[in-house]
């Protein structure tokens, strides 16, 4: 049995990370404007971690649809934090720098409260984020209320977001309202994340 | 100039005697795309009525990229084939052949490198004559370990319908690797055991196993699966996802031995206190 658990130990990601119910791990980010971003900063409120690449096709999706911005804009404007977060690691062919980040931000016309710099790719690990895009809710005592995916039509084609169930939406909805979120837990979709 | 008549005539002559066959057999076309090529295969070179008849898309990747199974794993899509079929004819599913665990970093894909044909079983109807024009549009999204790429092709397969034979694909149907039957001697359970689902087969001498599962959210797809020898056979320890999407009742998919088979299993995961 000790030889089955030493051999666990090699599992490519932490076994616990990102689990819905389980603390969110804390981080201090880089920002792309600049300055360092702790999620516990933001303790009291809820926060939606959202992992981007502009490189990938699945984000081009939602960001050439608007719908990731109109997310952004929707629930930031009702006091929740949204925090963007690349960890395509430095050296990558898609790698962005902040400046290059901010500009393609601002390009998109996102409503993001910060876009975040993880080149190192430890907050992404310590989420066991796998797809970009790939969604977070963490909730005002910091505890992790939603992970998975942004919704539930895994394609490359903007036109599916018309028909699509926004899980990220659902959430925040029921959150909101004070409820539990009825899918906590779903399945990811687009492209590895470049650790 | 007698000689080349003779054999313009030989040719002709071996034409008619087979049926046209030399003129009709299959016609495809065969799309290019950046990274990949795509067209429609068939297993014989005339489909006969009233049976049905093996079909594959056969998509062959560049050196270095990768297609997606039915599960892709950490991230992906699988391939997906809108079928436009003559009246009367329908298509099955896509029977998967057996998938490869890609690592990409720390994560891990399930897919395919190179060359692959991805089969379905084509109903062809009893009243079916002339020639079949079997079309589809594929839909792949494509990846090597830095980039991933949605592309797509307009495909189309026609076939005469009538006995006809093994095709020059053939060999390449018989070669694809699809999932056994589970033998009989094997006795399989499994259960619950904190963050892991361990595997007991009975009967199996097996040295290497790894499971893919059909479902995502089941399984930490990058991990490694230990192998232990029991009494009675081997216990394959598999980690669950630590985020597990719905309940993990099922071990349902494929185990894969070392040796290049391949077995379909749906073992009910019994929860069950701490053991050991």
């Amino acid at each position: 049995m000790k030889k089955l658990l030493a051999l666990a130990l090699f599992a490519a990601l932490p076994a616990t990370a990102g689990t819905v119910g389980a603390p969110a791990p804390d981080f201090a980010l880089e920002n792309a404007a600049g300055g360092i971003v702790k999620l516990s900063q933001h303790r009291g409120k809820y926060v939606v971690l959202e992992w981007v690449n502009p490189e990938c096709p699945y984000v081009r999706k939602h960001y050439g649809s608007a719908n990731m911005q109109g997310l952004q804009k929707t629930y930031t404007a009702k006091n929740v934090v949204w925090l963007t977060i690349n960890s395509t690691r430095a050296g990558h062919p898609e790698h962005k720098p902040a400046a290059e980040m901010s500009s393609w931000m601002k390009k998109m016309n996102a409503g993001a409260s910060a876009t975040l710099l993880d080149p190192k790719g430890e907050a992404g690990k310590a989420y066991g984020a796998r797809t970009t895009p790939h969604m977070y809710i963490v909730d005002p005592k910091g505890t992790l209320v939603y992970a998975g995916g942004i919704d539930d039509k895994r394609s490359t084609d903007p036109e599916d977001v018309k028909t699509a169930k926004n899980y990220v939406r659902a959430a925040m909805e029921e959150l909101l309202a004070g409820k539990p979120v009825s899918n906590a837990s779903t399945a990811p979709y687009g492209c590895s994340v470049k650790y | 100039m007698k000689t080349r008549y003779f054999v313009v005539l030989a040719v002709v002559a071996a034409v008619l005697l087979a049926g046209g066959w030399w003129f009709l057999a299959e016609r495809s076309n065969v799309v290019v795309t950046d990274h990949a090529e795509a067209e429609l295969v068939a297993a014989r070179d005339g489909a006969v009525p009233d049976q049905p008849l093996l079909v594959a898309l056969r998509l062959k990747a560049k050196p270095g990229w990768h297609t997606y199974w039915r599960n892709p794993g950490d991230s992906g899509q699988p391939t997906q084939i809108e079928w436009k079929l003559p009246s009367g004819f329908s298509a099955s599913a896509i029977r998967w052949p057996v998938p490869e665990r890609l690592p990409i970093g720390p994560l891990a894909n399930y897919g395919y490198e190179g060359e692959v044909l991805l089969p379905v079983e084509i109903r062809v109807p009893a009243d079916a004559k002339g020639i079949a024009t079997l079309a589809a549009r594929a839909n792949w999204l494509i990846c090597d370990p830095d980039h991933c790429l949605p592309e797509q092709g307009d495909l189309s397969l026609a076939l005469p319908i009538g006995a006809g034979g093994p095709s020059k694909w053939s060999p390449k149907f018989d070669a694809i690797r699809l999932p056994q039957t589970v033998p009989k001697a094997w006795k399989l359970t499994a259960r619950r055991e904190g963050d892991r689902v361990l595997l007991e087969a009975e009967g199996i001498r097996e040295v290497s196993l790894l499971f893919f599962p059909y479902e995502e959210g089941k399984v930490q797809h990058a991990a490694p699966q230990p192998l232990e020898r029991t009494a009675k056979g081997i216990r394959l320890a598999i980690p669950v996802s630590a985020q597990p999407v719905g309940e993990f009742t099922r071990l349902h998919g494929i185990l894969a031995t070392g040796a290049g088979a391949a077995f379909e299993i749906d073992v009910p995961v019994q929860r069950l206190k701490e053991a050991s």
